[in-house]
């Protein structure tokens, strides 16, 4: 995906959070450019929701800087101009909390009134934006009754009622079930393809990888990387190759030494570690390699041409992406606790 | 006939730009909202106002039951059954219903996540500090309408004084009210606020009051804000020339002559001190809360 060309329109500048002694976000920097979706992913209790609230300027930053674009100009946000910079923005932050004894069309009413949407024209908004998150029939119900699921989807309708130039969604599949996360994803996709700028948080990587353009891993508060799907991918892709063979020889042993005779000096590894191993539960060979197409290329044909019969040979996606998650996230952990230890925070 | 996803979400309108107006907008929304949202409240409002009636009736009817002395004129009558004790704790209860939760509730809640971005804090703050002051107002107008009913049932008539008493329990409720909002503007939880306030009023205060009477201490209790509801009763009468009654606080034997120290009771401020009081104590309450609120971040 090109973004280099595409106009920035949100840029954290090494925003930092403080909680007395705890750092809840620490000198984040990102830029959002247009039309994107933009996935903040971490572990619960990353920062994700810190990072989202400083944007809504729930929380002032303890230290660094948001600048959001109005008018072509990027505009530092303050509490004096937070008014107009956040007027085209959509806010759905943590699980939403509604009045209970209130109905939606009520709340959406109030939402939509505040944010200057044509008076006239917002009774059919609320129904085309139920509608479209099947809450159709619950217009005029009690929010009290409503259950977790469906309150997140009115949350997600409540941030869209003014029909914002861009959306920030905090976790915005928490608590609704498969069908309901399904579409959602879809719901996204099409806003993003009606031009909104979408930047949103969540834990589950499988979420979000079907739908960003770019994702920023953040743990512990810092960010461990950001860039497009393609390239975390191709960062990820270094880690394993998956070989399927037609049939399981009994000797596993044998076929991993042989494998490693034919295909390590195609891996682009250094010589070291094993390259070959057996995964006992998918019955798979994975093989380490440098992450290159036509490394991939390389091997295949030399499998084929020392007659080894490959059933499946792939770079499993979510997979890969995983491995690269955890492994992000597990290396600022192991680095975390030393310093830690020196600035005595539990 | 409907849309289609696609078109729901590129729902291209015109872009709403409300400008100068923008203000008043969002101030009298959220003055719709809050009345929509606080109807509940006006009903048991409603019915804690005919309670407080109901109570000095009966004690007006228990009254009568005893042969006491009755009433000499409507005034009196006014003043001694609705307007004495039960008005100023009526206006306590009222000003706390509607002021407890006015703040505390989005941070107790977490509803301020939803709403904060998409209005400014002294928008939320004026728009629903008016709705929730004048439904506050409605229910003491409600009280006095109906005393003044019964009085005139009673006596085929009613003082007219009746109208300043009901603008100083108006003025009165403000100042009331604005102390409970600023609890609110810090408090966690709107409980505490309502245990906080009823705890201020009726017992901070009125310690304060006797210990300063106890004390001996001549200065008029303008900082006391309970102080300033005498003057509603009183006002049926006209505002008295004595304002403070002067007695040994040391009571000897029956017949014999006190001499030692005398404390002051103050009866009722001024016009202008009560005026000039209730104003500042108001102003100075929402100004506070109100910074406090826009400083104020969320969990």
């Amino acid at each position: 995906m090109k973004n280099n060309n595409k106009e920035t329109i949100i840029n954290l500048r090494n925003l930092t959070k403080n909680f007395g002694d705890f750092t809840a976000v620490d000198n984040l920097s990102l830029d959002i450019k247009k039309g994107e979706i933009i996935s903040l992913l971490g572990p619960n209790g990353a920062g994700k929701t810190t990072t989202m609230k400083m944007i809504a300027r729930l929380l002032k930053p303890t230290e660094g800087e948001v600048w959001i674009k109005e008018n072509g100009n990027m505009r530092l946000l303050n509490n004096r101009n937070k008014d107009a910079l956040l007027d085209r923005i959509g806010f759905l932050i943590e699980n939403p909390t509604f009045y209970d004894h209130m109905t939606p069309k009520q709340i959406l009413t109030y939402f939509a009134t505040l944010k200057g949407y044509p008076r006239k024209k917002i009774p059919k908004r609320i129904e085309e934006l139920m509608a479209l998150v099947d809450l159709s029939d619950w217009i005029d119900k009690k929010i009290g009754t409503f259950s977790k699921g469906m309150k997140q989807r009115l949350g997600l309708v409540s941030s869209m009622i003014h029909d914002p130039d861009f959306l920030v969604l905090d976790e915005p599949q928490t608590g609704l079930d498969p069908k309901g996360r399904k579409e959602i994803r879809a719901i996204l996709v099409d806003l993003k393809n009606a031009g909104k700028t979408i930047f949103l948080s969540s834990h589950l990587l499988y979420e979000v990888s079907e739908i960003s353009d770019r994702i920023a891993i953040i743990n512990r508060g810092k960010l461990v990387a950001f860039d497009t799907m393609e390239n975390l991918e191709g960062q990820a892709k270094d880690l394993r190759l998956q070989i399927q063979l037609a049939e399981l020889p009994e000797d596993v042993t044998q076929i991993i030494i042989d494998l490693e005779t034919i295909i390590r000096p195609l891996t682009g590894l250094n010589k070291g570690d094993k390259i070959v191993e057996f995964n006992r539960v998918t019955s798979t060979f994975e093989v380490k390699f440098d992450g290159k197409i036509q490394t991939q290329k390389n091997i295949l044909k030399e499998l084929i041409r020392n007659d080894i019969d490959v059933m499946d040979f792939s770079v499993p996606r979510t997979n890969t992406l995983e491995d690269l998650y955890i492994k992000l996230v597990t290396e600022v952990v192991a680095v975390e606790p030393l310093k830690e230890a020196s600035t005595g925070v539990n | 006939m409907g849309m289609t996803q696609k078109e729901i979400l590129t729902n291209d309108i015109e872009k709403h730009e409300i400008g100068p107006k923008k203000t008043l907008i969002q101030v009298g929304a959220t003055i719709e909202f809050e009345v929509k949202r606080n109807f509940k409240n006006i009903i048991i409002s409603l019915v804690v106002t005919i309670a407080f009636y109901a109570l000095g009736l009966i004690i007006n009817l228990i009254r009568e039951g005893r042969d006491v002395e009755a009433y000499a004129n409507a005034a009196d009558y006014l003043q001694g059954s609705y307007l004495s004790f039960t008005l100023s704790f009526f206006i306590m209860i009222i000003a706390v219903m509607f002021g407890a939760n006015i703040i505390a509730y989005d941070y107790d809640k977490q509803t301020g996540n939803l709403l904060f971005p998409k209005i400014t804090k002294g928008r939320l703050f004026s728009g629903r500090f008016i709705a929730r002051y004048f439904m506050a107002v409605f229910s003491v107008i409600v009280y006095y309408a109906l005393i003044i009913i019964t009085t005139y049932i009673k006596f085929g008539e009613y003082p007219t004084n009746v109208w300043f008493s009901l603008g100083w329990a108006i003025f009165y409720m403000l100042a009331v009210f604005s102390l409970v909002v600023f609890f609110s503007s810090f408090m966690k939880k709107s409980s505490t606020v309502i245990v906080l306030s009823i705890l201020m009023i009726l017992i901070v205060f009125q310690m304060t009051s006797v210990i300063l009477t106890v004390a001996g201490v001549d200065i008029e209790p303008l900082f006391i804000l309970t102080y300033y509801s005498n003057i509603i009763s009183q006002v049926i009468h006209g505002i008295p020339s004595e304002r403070f009654i002067e007695s040994p606080l040391m009571q000897g034997p029956p017949g014999s002559h006190a001499e030692g120290p005398t404390g002051f009771t103050w009866a009722t401020p001024s016009e202008a001190g009560a005026s000039i009081g209730l104003l500042v104590y108001s102003l100075i309450l929402i100004v506070a809360a109100y910074l406090l609120f826009r400083r104020r971040q969320q969990k």
